[in-house]
């Protein structure tokens, strides 16, 4: 074998054919064969800066409905085509939740902080400092709280007394003498999750000042389910509905979470309070593909995008080998009985598995030294994933 | 920073912590990935390797194995197990030297992972000095479990060194 298995399927910047925001970050701007709810998406998100002035929003669908990649592809959107309706650069964070079934909101609250990271809301309130001329009172009217607005200016100041006012910011637990010195009245976490989320807000308002817009991806909420606790379950809930509120408009969220319908998925997300303060519209399904146009459209477009065409053509006129450049590295046949295969159970039509097959299909002519993946590779890889 | 509920650190008998973790949890299983330069029977282990292939005939765990060229007699000993195993892929890559362990649960918070020292032998887990990680796919463990499933099952699987013996043959259905 001479050649890399990049080169013999004339992979364009690419190992193999997996696709995956995590593992290759350049991924999250692919978004294949949905146009419909990717559209409804955008739209929805382009209204939002309009009204609330940012985007809140859950994303559910069953196991490998392509939920991470959306929310991936959102953030890269995002960033990348600005909806006009923004006025800030959007400043996206992503978070893969982690839920124990003891868990209160307050490690969901620390979780969004870590993720921020210290180092950007410092260097916000840098920011602020610099273009400034009364930076005390600019800060006193973003916080729209004593205790805030001394965090925020401690925070600014650096040093041991700057990672102090971090940890205040997110919930940590302070002793008297510590609240003191920081010179601060309460503990964030003392009164409920309500000034969490006030201060959450008020880092947004921050951000808007310099002219940032701070927009949060929370996936994984279905791990909310291992929350059995009721006091739990409820600090959640207000930590959420607070977000969801008209009240918040500098904090945007898109969560993602595993559920086949809404009936499915954690109580605490989806209570009557939050859906009608979100908007049923927000509430995005990912249906699996399912119908065989689809699942051709999902197929046609992804290899469309990581197949080198240019290559591709080159290597089909100069080999003769069967194919067309649209079904590359299939078949015409070994392409429409995959996407027969994807279409047997609605269920598992899913991108995760369908990409998962087109890898290995190709890695099994890899083994074989076949550069068109036929029908009899098909047939043994397929079944194996579609089953 | 390490975060060490989702991320530990293993000294002693580090293989068959990732065994345990796999038979004792028993959540169901997208698919397995086994890179170990050395395989042998596990004879007088707690699990051993025709534990370890009788479940996954049981699951239907398409299961990818990379290991070197069997030459000692526990080699093909091992390999006699694994290649009556119609779920099991193995690849022969003479170049190997990582031990990797990734079990891909179809909940993505339960898959984990082990890498270290550690050959899938009796001797690394009874009597060598080993170390490894093990790593559960939440928190910061998650990206950690992604990547080495993403190296172990893609990458590595199409390495020109590594070279297939034999495919999964199992068939669920049959077009």
């Amino acid at each position: 074998m001479s050649t890399t298995f990049k080169d013999w399927f004339c992979l364009s910047g690419r190992e193999t054919f997996t696709i995956d925001p995590k593992v290759n970050p350049a991924d999250a701007r692919f978004y294949f064969g949905r146009d419909v709810v990717r559209d409804r998406m955008k739209k929805q998100i382009n209204r939002a800066f309009i009204d609330p002035q940012i985007p809140k929003m859950m994303i559910y669908g069953a196991y490998g409905s392509g939920k991470t990649q959306t929310l991936h592809y959102l953030a890269y959107d995002l960033v990348n085509s600005k909806p006009k309706s923004c006025k800030e650069k959007p400043h996206v964070v992503h978070l893969d939740i982690e839920v124990q079934s003891k868990s209160m909101a307050e490690q969901w609250h620390l979780q969004m902080m870590e993720s921020l990271g210290m180092a950007t809301v410092q260097g916000w309130l840098q920011s602020l400092f610099a273009k400034s001329a009364s930076f005390e009172q600019d800060v006193d009217k973003l916080a729209g709280d004593a205790n805030l607005a001394m965090a925020f200016k401690q925070l600014r100041g650096g040093g041991d007394i700057a990672f102090n006012a971090w940890r205040w910011l997110t919930g940590a637990k302070f002793t008297p003498k510590e609240l003191v010195e920081l010179k601060v009245t309460k503990g964030l976490a003392d009164v409920g999750v309500g000034e969490m989320v006030t201060a959450l807000q008020a880092i947004g308002n921050l951000a808007r000042a310099v002219g940032s817009c701070l927009i949060f991806f929370v996936d994984e909420m279905e791990e909310l389910i291992n929350i059995k606790q009721g006091d739990a379950a409820e600090s959640w809930h207000q930590y959420t509905r607070k977000l969801a509120d008209n009240s918040n408009s500098s904090v945007g969220f898109v969560i993602g979470f595993k559920a086949v319908t809404v009936d499915e998925a954690p109580k605490m997300l989806v209570r009557e309070d939050i859906l009608s303060r979100i908007s049923r519209a927000n509430m995005i399904e990912l249906e699996t593909l399912a119908a065989p146009a689809n699942v051709k459209t999902f197929v046609e477009e992804m290899l469309d995008h990581i197949v080198d065409k240019k290559a591709a053509e080159k290597l089909i006129k100069a080999e003769n080998l069967p194919c067309s450049i649209k079904t590359y590295p299939f078949s015409a046949s070994a392409f429409d009985l995959l996407c027969d295969y994807a279409c047997q159970d609605a269920i598992k039509s899913t991108p995760r598995n369908i990409i998962r097959t087109i890898n290995e299909c190709a890695i099994a002519a890899w083994d074989n030294q076949k550069k068109v993946i036929d029908d009899d590779i098909v047939n043994e890889n397929a079944p194996i994933i579609f089953a | 920073m390490v975060d060490g509920r989702h991320i530990r650190l293993i000294t002693e008998r580090t293989v068959e912590h990732f065994l345990q973790r796999l038979f004792l949890r028993s959540m169901p299983m997208r698919s397995l990935c086994l890179v170990s330069p050395f395989i042998n029977t596990l004879e007088g282990s707690t699990y051993t390797l025709a534990d370890l292939s009788k479940k996954i005939s049981r699951e239907q765990i398409p299961t990818y194995v990379v290991t070197r060229s069997p030459v000692e007699t526990y080699q093909q000993e091992a390999m006699e197990i694994l290649t009556k195993n119609e779920w099991v892929e193995i690849r022969y890559n003479d170049s190997i030297h990582a031990k990797v362990y990734v079990a891909a649960a179809i909940q993505e918070s339960e898959s984990f992972a082990l890498f270290g020292s550690g050959n899938l032998t009796g001797r690394s887990i009874a009597s060598n000095i080993e170390v490894g990680m093990i790593i559960v796919a939440q928190g910061q463990g998650r990206p950690l479990v992604e990547e080495l499933y993403y190296w172990a099952n893609n990458r590595l699987r199409v390495m020109e060194e590594s070279k297939l013996y034999q495919p999964i043959r199992a068939r669920r259905k049959k077009k």
